[in-house]
């Protein structure tokens, strides 16, 4: 199982900051994916979570992602329409949305505390993630100033659910 | 009155440093208000920047001002600028708002004096404190 979670946390961690590490950044309708894609992966895992997780707090936060992160998308698809910005799927979106299947069914598989410990350590391995790629490639190369200023914006949450995650890794034993 | 006035100019003085007939209309605006509030309030000045209602805004996962000072009867306004629901919740009781949804807003008129923490019960990152004189 921590193999598992190290393939997972390796797969977020290192795809997402170092598929654009050459050349040029994304794109604006390219970023607007990678956001939607990202929101949509921990909604999805929310949603499980919301029903199959054990302790109450990990529930609670389970469905916090989902109210957040829905929040979050909904200002993105809203700003894209505004914007006539058609979201275009790319490698690090699609990188994501994978991930985020295979945690699905990995999480599938468990049940009770083992569920609660590898739903948490995956939520702080993806905001660390998506945090990066903020700061190194979403924020700095996004053109369109309303489409930056919402990634700013929408940074401070990302900040806050990995410390809350990481708060309830820390009580369930560490990772 | 005249220490009042004293005490404001020099404030003044610092916030705006512009030339001399920019500050006599300052110390005109800033006299008028303490005659006004001091008639108001009878033997209790208003603290300075508050005239019974504070607003603390709620942007980008905190609260500012962090810190609102009041005194009991006055009225605080919490108003949500962020995307998501957040709450205001004292830590050992005594208000909470609940859910406060993007873009509402929620006023809480203090009776006690005290220091009371609070946070959001949502996002526990964020605090903030109401002092209540």
């Amino acid at each position: 199982m921590k193999r598992a979670i190290y393939l997972l946390a390796a797969i977020l961690g290192a795809s997402v900051p170092l598929a654009w590490a050459q050349g040029s950044g994304p794109t604006d309708p390219q970023i607007a994916a990678i956001v939607v894609a990202a929101n949509q992966v921990d909604i999805d895992a929310g949603k499980l979570a919301g029903r199959k997780a054990h302790a109450a707090d990990v529930k609670a936060f389970a469905r916090r992602m989902v109210t957040d992160h829905t929040a979050v998308n909904q200002a993105a698809v809203d700003l894209a329409h505004q914007l006539k910005l058609t979201p275009e799927s790319n490698a690090t979106s699609e990188s994501l949305q994978q991930g985020g299947e295979q945690n699905l069914a990995h999480l599938g598989k468990l049940r009770g505390k083992a569920f609660d410990k590898a739903y948490i350590d995956h939520e702080v391995a993806y905001h660390q993630s998506v945090l990066d790629a903020m700061d190194k490639v979403l924020i700095p190369s996004a053109q369109n100033p309303q489409l930056k200023a919402l990634l700013v914006k929408v940074r401070p949450a990302f900040v806050d659910h990995l410390e809350h995650a990481r708060h309830i890794q820390s009580s369930l034993g560490g990772s | 009155m005249t220490s009042l006035l004293t005490l404001e100019l020099p404030l003044s003085g610092r916030r705006k440093p512009a030339g001399a007939p920019a500050l006599m209309m300052v110390t005109v605006v800033m006299a008028m208000f303490a005659r006004g509030a001091l008639a108001a309030g009878a033997s209790r000045p208003p603290l300075p920047g508050t005239a019974g209602r504070h607003t603390v805004i709620i942007e980008g996962m905190r609260f500012h001002p962090g810190t609102v000072v009041v005194r009991r009867g006055e009225r605080i306004t919490w108003i949500n600028r962020d995307l998501f629901p957040h709450t205001v919740t004292a830590a050992g009781g005594g208000f909470d708002s609940h859910a406060i949804g993007p873009g509402g807003s929620w006023t809480y008129v203090p009776t006690k004096p005290g220091e009371y923490d609070y946070r959001c019960t949502f996002h526990p990152t964020m605090k903030g404190k109401v002092v209540v004189r």
